[in-house]
């Protein structure tokens, strides 16, 4: 499948067409015009939004940008760990990866790795030995030098945080030479080089301190200002940035804003520059708006439905089929998410290394989902519990809910506090029988491949899918490699141990004042190095 | 006061002063007994599902750092030791150390009580500003204009959710009119909303009270002996009226004020409000089990001074407390 680039665009005043929604924001807007007497009210009609992101005439920037001013950006939360080897979310790492560089990085279209701290890098063909020709003449925020000594406290510090399994198999790092880095795995690491964009050069000083939870250094375009507990972070330029062009921006700021709407009227209001992972519900209004622009397209989140393999009725195939033609994923994407997604043909996301479209497909079908639970020795049916961790999710669990019931599945469906939905996915015997969960592919190639999440969560045993898995985790990238991810998915779609539903659509608001800033296709890292006032 | 207790023989001081320190006595061991308890209920909360440890940061940490943390953090610790310790930590002021921020928890909560309190006291001063107008107002024309006026008036913003005012001021004000930002905490203009938004369901009760304090007083016994001495009704409502109803409209207002502590939560949400609402919901949904302690102690603490500074203004207001009763030596 061809995967659509993102653009960054000023979308013009238009009418989506479709059937109305009424939103919070719109009751309000009633009831101002009812109590005022003024006719504000704003109806909306909101159905696929796809054509709004059709690229649209761009207005050539006739000068040049701005080299001042301070971003404002919301934050969806207050950060817990701005330390990176333990930073999980997206708030954390807009610190982590504005502070910190990795030895790789991804070019602006996210397509393809590029150099970072390291100028060029090479494996050997098994890809258990890489080999990384550091950046000269670079320094961390501290003054402290950038070297192979300091890539190796780097991936100590890492080895036990949560990002450690990215150095799974680590036997040595020869740092004799500060400019070059060796590092040596006991099995074959081919995603080491896409993993290495997660994983972010620290410096000696700062690890032996214990200080990286309450401050950052780094090497990045930004440097650590202050963290103002429960308020805010802000970050200022780094006028020794590596990098070219330098930042234009004097600075970052990014608030904590954890209520949507506050963020969306923060953004039309002009209290904040830029907002992050926009609800599709409020892209609309958002895109009506001519002070607002827009950067969004398909990303690497995968949502997917897990079944527990071990558990009676779901380790039956024939049930997983049967609820696999029982979900309408087209109707989801259109109707839940506006468009905002793309089915998911297989687990792996368009635009990461080794995706293809399996020939095993589920399109809706709700009669061969009867004929499936039948043959399973389920012809009146049967009920299940199903669960999610994210309220996000709600509107999904519900439609397939109403989906599944017309094919025979009675499913029970709650929102679970996230903590307890991982612990019953855990759970020798857990109280849900199907998870609605999210993956993000973070490395832009076969990440929960290597994490084994795939496998593990659903608790699948099957020889051959565990088999091709593994190899294809122990394969250095080229054909062959390739060749085995795409069996691997067609085996996959045929086991079905988990049933991908869609790739969310990530789409980040900001003023038409702002320029440079894309969306990042991975979800987790917003880079705001080549963002500009205008 | 009735009229025959306004005759009545009045009461030796030092017997007065002693009932007061009595009266004071039992309310200051009530409150400690009231943190107290909150302080036990705070740690036995959080200890309720086994170790804290484990769900810090929604379950999402690895389970070596589980450990370290929970060795830092004495979790590992037998449950009355933790108790004795925690107790000990806050009565000097440490409520531990917040994972999150690897600082102590009470620093968080100090930085961000401040902005509650800010908050809350331009809210609800301008509250019983215009509450009292309201009430004297309405209670000086009883069934005239300013009364009629008033009274729905007050009745429709006691329906209104400050989250609802709050949402319309914002859109109105910020999204549409451009004329205030919409959130956060930079100076005077982004106290306008969330002050507004707070005050104004506190302006209906407190006007709705008081007014009816003055009412009362003004169709009372007592009244009517002013009326027959020549006092106006201006005179009655505003040298009498007014001082007789502050012992319950001072209690209510305490109430309210120690309920706008950890109320604020939803205001604080929608104007990102760096307050302590704020951060009980984000320390909440980290875990930061510490920081979620913190905060509960803080609050009831605030919640007890504040209604025991009430407590003290009602004593100076009200003559017959710590008064001895009829027929006592």
């Amino acid at each position: 499948m061809d995967e659509p680039n993102p653009t960054n665009y000023n979308v013009e005043k238009r009418q989506a067409q479709g059937p109305a929604l009424i939103s919070r924001r719109t009751m309000l807007q009633g009831a101002v015009a009812g109590a005022l007497a003024v006719p504000a009210l704003r109806g909306f009609r909101a159905a696929s939004l796809g054509s709004l992101f059709a690229p649209a005439a761009r207005p050539v920037q006739a000068t040049a940008p701005m080299r001042s001013g301070t971003l404002q950006v919301a934050n969806l939360a207050e950060p817990n760990f701005i330390d990176p080897a333990y930073a999980l979310e997206v708030e954390e790492f807009a610190v982590v990866r504005n502070v910190y560089d990795g030895l790789l990085q991804w070019n602006t279209a996210e397509s393809q790795l590029v150099p970072g701290l390291a100028t060029s890098w090479s494996s050997n063909s098994t890809a258990t030995e890489w080999t990384f020709n550091l950046r000269p003449d670079v320094t961390f925020q501290d003054g402290t030098p950038f070297n192979s000594a300091a890539m190796k406290a780097t991936f100590t510090h890492y080895l036990p945080g949560s990002w450690g399994f990215l150095l799974g198999g680590l036997t040595t790092v020869d740092d004799s030479d500060p400019l070059v880095l060796k590092v040596s795995f006991s099995a074959p690491n081919p995603d080491f080089g896409r993993n290495l964009t997660f994983i972010k050069a620290m410096p000696p000083s700062l690890i032996q301190a214990k200080a990286a939870a309450k401050k950052a250094v780094g090497t990045g375009a930004y440097q650590w200002g202050e963290w103002v507990h429960g308020e805010k972070i802000t970050l200022t330029a780094n006028s020794n940035f590596w990098g070219k062009p330098a930042p234009y921006l004097d600075g970052v700021d990014l608030i904590t804003v954890t209520d949507e709407t506050a963020r969306v009227n923060g953004l039309q209001s002009g209290s904040l520059n830029l907002i992050m992972r926009v609800d599709p519900h409020d892209l609309p209004t958002l895109a009506a708006d001519s002070k607002v622009g827009l950067s969004g397209g398909p990303s690497w989140l995968e949502l997917h439905l897990t079944f527990r393999c071990d558990q009676p009725i779901t380790s039956n195939l024939l049930v997983r089929q049967a609820i696999a033609y029982g979900v309408d994923r087209d109707t989801i994407v259109k109707d839940v998410l506006l468009g905002q997604g793309t089915v998911a043909p297989s687990p792996i996301p368009i635009g990461c290394y080794g995706h293809v479209t399996p020939a095993t497909s589920y399109s809706y079908d709700p009669d061969k989902s009867r004929a499936l639970l039948k043959a399973a020795g389920y012809s009146k049916g049967l009920t299940l519990k199903m669960g999610t961790g994210s309220p996000d999710y709600q509107l999904v669990g519900e439609a397939m809910t109403a989906q599944l019931a017309q094919a025979g599945v009675n499913v029970i469906f709650d929102v679970e506090d996230p903590g307890v939905l991982v612990a019953d996915l855990g759970a020798k015997k857990p109280k849900h029988d199907l998870f609605i969960l999210t993956y993000g592919w973070v490395n832009g190639g076969p990440f929960h491949f290597d994490t084994g999440l795939v496998l593990s969560h659903p608790e699948y045993k099957g020889a051959a899918l565990t088999a091709l898995v593994h190899k294809c985790n122990t394969t250095p990238d080229g054909p062959e490699r390739l060749s085995l991810l795409a069996k691997a998915q067609e085996l996959f779609m045929q086991q079905i141990p988990h049933l991908p539903l869609y790739y969310a659509n990530n789409t980040d608001a900001f003023s038409s004042t702002v320029h440079g800033y894309v969306y990042p296709k991975d979800a987790y890292q917003p880079v705001f190095t080549n963002t500009s006032f205008s | 006061m009735t009229v025959a207790e306004s005759f009545a023989e009045p009461v030796p001081r030092t017997s007065r002063r002693n009932g007061v320190a009595l009266h004071i006595a039992g309310r200051l061991g009530a409150g400690l007994l009231v943190l107290f308890g909150a302080v036990t209920v705070s740690f036995v909360l959080v200890h309720a599902t086994g170790n804290p440890a484990t769900v810090l940061a929604g379950g999402s940490l690895p389970a070596s750092q589980v450990h370290a943390l929970s060795v830092q953090l004495g979790y590992n610790r037998p449950l009355l030791a933790q108790y004795g310790s925690y107790i000990a930590g806050v009565l000097h002021g440490d409520f531990g150390v917040s994972f999150r921020y690897d600082t102590p928890a009470i620093n968080s909560v100090m930085t961000a009580l401040p902005n509650t309190l800010a908050l809350i006291a331009i809210s609800l001063t301008a509250a019983l500003a215009l509450s009292i107008a309201i009430a004297v107002s309405s209670a000086l024309s009883q069934r005239g204009w300013a009364d009629r006026f008033w009274r729905p008036l007050v009745l429709v913003l006691q329906g209104i959710p400050d989250f609802w005012i709050a949402l319309l001021l914002v859109l109105v004000l910020a999204v549409h009119l451009h004329l205030l930002p919409s959130l956060g905490f930079n100076g005077p203009l982004t106290l306008i909303m969330p002050c507004a938004a707070l005050a104004t369901p506190m302006l209906a009760s407190f006007t709705r009270l008081l007014r009816a304090n003055l009412l009362d007083f003004t169709n009372s016994e007592t009244a009517f002996a002013l009326r027959a001495r020549g006092l106006t009704r201006r005179e009655i409502v505003l040298g009498h009226g007014f001082r007789n109803a502050m012992a319950t409209f001072v209690s209510f207002v305490a109430l309210q004020a120690g309920w706008l502590i950890g109320g604020t939560v939803i205001v604080e949400t929608i104007f990102a409000w760096p307050g302590i609402g704020s951060l009980l919901i984000s320390a909440v949904l980290a875990r930061d089990l510490t920081v979620v302690q913190a905060i509960v102690v803080v609050i009831a603490a605030t919640f007890t001074v504040l209604n025991l500074l009430a407590d003290l203004v009602v004593v100076w207001l009200d003559p017959r407390i710590g008064r001895p009763t009829a027929g006592a030596g």
